[in-house]
């Protein structure tokens, strides 16, 4: 019987009540939390209630043939069989060529033949949010020409010649399906039609006592120009300074012609190596670009090595294994940060620091699973002469995570037991790393506990009996508590898990005029394709892999009684 | 005639051996293996972007274990030596996950780097290609020595073991342990994004 979204609140609301007691905070309710929720023949999923035979998107990966990658298929009705066969392999083919004058002009034309780096980004198109990415060099090409394998998608394809003198170029929206072909011809600019910007990349102008330059030599740095609304390269990524003693910074950035018909471009300067003890920044230019720019990068002072710290738990005991980091804005201007470090058992760990603007930034990424969780906190560096480097403060106590509780129930309403319940961050939080998937398993009773970090999130529920895996979508929060602290569990609704139909099926791959043969050991990948809150997503529901003679078997929620 | 034959045949049965075996060992361990074409990133050759707000990337591979309730134990390795231990900071080796199931009924586990890996990655963006391996085993690692060439003494190398099955019989069973592994050569690439 279907029930509407009020008697739903209402139910999810009491429900978590009871089970909450006093020191939880309840989840919004999601739109449904099981199948009974939603009317015959629909099935309950994170994006609510719908039809688990239609709106279907499968994703077909790897496999026997070498240089095969993924393909995907629409499923508009889910049959008793599902036969795929994969065409291709796909690909990306097109010609490297330069322009022979400073304007384009197709007829004025050579052929290119020195070694390029494509580099192909995107995502697929029958799929949301699953990304794909290529890269292919290419060198004494046969007249210009190429051909790279990639997976089916909608790609931005960024040619990288090998020699820095010749600017970059992007060709977006390039899609590759097994219906057409796709074509992303490159015409590199010539020497008269690049641009070129000269200048000197130093840390700072002195005007007294006597004007002169402070030069970088801590470490390489390096320089490249961005368009500032995609961020695709206008120029090569170009080394300004060695870092060694006489560099003076002194750079040639060869451009795209596009640089000049933009409002304005970034040049970002970097530390070659990462994690080193100089800080990166960003400027921003108009055209017309004049010759002999000065970059400062501003003086960022000497490094201070060694920096210890020490992190606590909540319960005031070390803890270990927990990644540190610290970054933000540095002396003279430009953002630093630190390379990781891990804390040892004593909670104990060092880093090297460049002196703060006025403070850092540090953040702690314990290990997942365990009780206290990610805290940031703003640091000073105190630096006194004759005393050795300090953090303020020192110690970093962590704050506990949210324990997020909850059951898992199969489709006749026992426990689901020894299930695997794994949660990954959907948010993009402003954190220096993203976290990490937390994996536990449920118990005897069909409970489990995952200890969160606050942010949103995806659980996956993968039976390892003949049951569909199927998802939820949760938002955790750390709540005040009635008294006046912080909630530390949150309870999320009893799931019971759909049924499962088993669908097979055979994967076959076209590759050559030889017809079709049985494609071995692919990844079989269901999702439902849908919307989350506004935005198009997919949700997988069901995986599996072909055996020896190509055929898969997948897992797949329905709303069928289970055949006796 | 046809039947006669078939008597015939029936008749040059041999009887079975009678003796009654008293218990079966346990099925022997089976090898897992790196699932071809389902690692990320999907080619071996690849670049990766670790700056300042980028999103991070993901490295995994799936692994298939007919054993399905064998547990999974991964190692990640940047430029690792030959040997497949620690000489030094350069060569760090980062205890991955278990390997959680990719999907219902399947023996096929997808296993991940971590925070940790990444951490460590970062140091290697200096424009130079690495060499990021994963090995994983269904055993557990140990290190073990073995004789170095160059000298008296021993060298430290990764090993794998599993303890054996002790039946009810009193019986010790050994159980082979097994390994694979996956390689990637990368480029760390540090430009902040936006």
């Amino acid at each position: 019987m279907p029930v509407s979204r009020a008697q739903l609140g209402a139910l999810v609301a009491s429900s978590v009540v009871v089970v909450m007691g006093c020191s939880s905070a309840p989840f919004a309710p999601p739109p449904c939390l099981t199948d009974s929720d939603c009317a015959d023949g629909l099935v309950c999923f994170p994006d609510g209630c719908g039809d688990p035979t239609r709106n279907l998107a499968v994703e077909i990966t790897g496999g026997s043939n070498v240089g095969l990658f993924p393909q995907d298929f629409e499923v508009a009705q889910l049959g008793t069989t599902q036969d795929f066969d994969i065409k291709g392999p796909l690909s990306i083919v097109g010609s490297f060529q330069r322009e022979r004058t400073a304007g384009v002009d197709p007829t004025q034309r050579s052929i290119y033949t020195d070694e390029v780096l494509v580099r192909a980004t995107g995502e697929s198109e029958l799929i949301p949010g699953v990304p794909r990415s290529y890269q292919a060099r290419f060198s004494q090409t046969d007249r210009g020409t190429y051909s790279m394998n990639v997976g089916q998608g909608r790609y931005t394809v960024t040619a990288l010649p090998a020699n820095l003198e010749v600017p970059p170029q992007t060709v977006p929206g390039i899609s590759v399906s097994p219906d057409a072909g796709a074509t992303a011809n490159f015409a590199f600019a010539s020497v008269e039609g690049a641009i070129t910007l000269s200048g000197r990349l130093i840390k700072k102008k002195l005007t007294v006592p006597t004007p002169s330059e402070l030069y970088i030599t801590q470490d390489a740095m390096d320089l490249q120009a961005l368009d500032p609304a995609t961020q695709e390269p206008l120029s090569q990524r170009i080394q300004t300074s060695t870092g060694r003693p006489g560099a003076r910074g002194d750079f040639i950035l060869v451009m795209s012609p596009l640089a000049a018909q933009l409002p304005a471009i970034e040049l970002v300067a970097t530390a070659r190596e990462g994690g080193a003890l100089v800080p990166s920044r960003r400027f921003v230019l108009t055209p017309p670009f004049a010759p002999g720019l000065t970059l400062e990068l501003g003086d960022f002072g000497e490094p201070v090595r060694m920096v210890p710290g020490k992190v606590l738990g909540g319960d005031g005991q070390p803890l270990g294994g927990a990644t540190v980091v610290i970054e933000g804005r540095a002396a003279g201007g430009g953002t630093f940060r630190s390379r990781l470090a891990i804390t040892d058992d004593l909670g104990n760990y060092q880093l090297d620091l460049l002196p703060p603007e006025d403070s850092f930034t540090l953040t702690v990424f314990p290990r997942p699973g365990v009780r206290f969780g990610v805290t940031q906190q703003l640091v000073k560096l105190k630096n006194a002469p004759g005393s050795p480097p300090v953090l303020d403060p020192p110690v970093v106590r962590c704050a506990e995570r949210i324990v997020v509780k909850g059951e898992v129930r199969l489709p006749g309403g026992a426990p689901a037991a020894m299930l695997s319940v794994r949660a990954i961050e959907t948010s993009t939080g402003k954190r220096p790393l993203p976290l990490e998937d937390v994996d536990v398993l449920t118990d005897a009773e069909g409970t489990y506990e995952l200890p969160l970090d606050p942010g949103s999130w995806r659980i996956e529920f993968t039976p390892a009996v003949e049951l569909p895996q199927t998802s939820r979508l949760i938002t955790v929060s750390a709540a005040a508590a009635s008294d006046g602290g912080v909630t530390t569990a949150q309870t999320f609704a009893p799931i019971t898990l759909p049924r499962g139909r088993r669908l097979t099926g055979a994967v076959t791959s076209t590759l050559s005029t030889r017809g079709s043969t049985p494609l071995v050991n692919a990844q079989v990948r269901f999702f439902r394709v849908t919307k989350i809150e506004g935005k198009p997503a997919a949700v997988l529901l069901g995986a599996g892999v072909t055996n020896g003679v190509g055929n898969y078997t997948v897992i797949l929620p329905t709303r069928e009684p289970t055949p006796q | 005639m046809l039947l006669g034959l078939g008597v015939t045949q029936m008749a040059c049965l041999l009887p079975q051996d009678d003796q009654i075996i008293s218990e079966l060992p346990g099925a022997a361990n089976r090898p897992l293996r790196v699932m071809p074409g389902q690692s990320q990133p999907q080619q071996r050759e690849t670049t990766v972007k670790l700056g300042l707000n980028c999103k991070r990337e993901t490295f995994s591979v799936n692994v298939d274990d007919p054993n399905g309730t064998d547990q999974i134990r991964a190692l990640w390795f940047i430029d690792p030596n030959e040997r497949y231990v620690q000489s030094g900071p350069n060569t760090p080796v980062i205890q991955g996950n278990p390997g959680t199931l990719i999907g219902a009924g399947s023996t096929v586990r997808l296993v991940q780097a971590n925070t940790q890996f990444f951490g460590a990655l970062t140091a290697f963006a200096d424009g130079r290609k690495h060499r990021v391996e994963v090995v994983v085993t269904d055993g557990e690692f140990i290190e073990s020595q073995r004789p170095d060439p160059n000298g008296g003494g021993t060298l430290a190398f990764l090993d794998i073991n599993r303890p054996p099955i002790r039946l009810s019989t009193g019986e010790v069973v050994p159980v082979t342990a097994y390994r694979d592994d996956y390689v990637w050569v990368v480029d760390v690439d540090n430009t902040p994004c936006p």
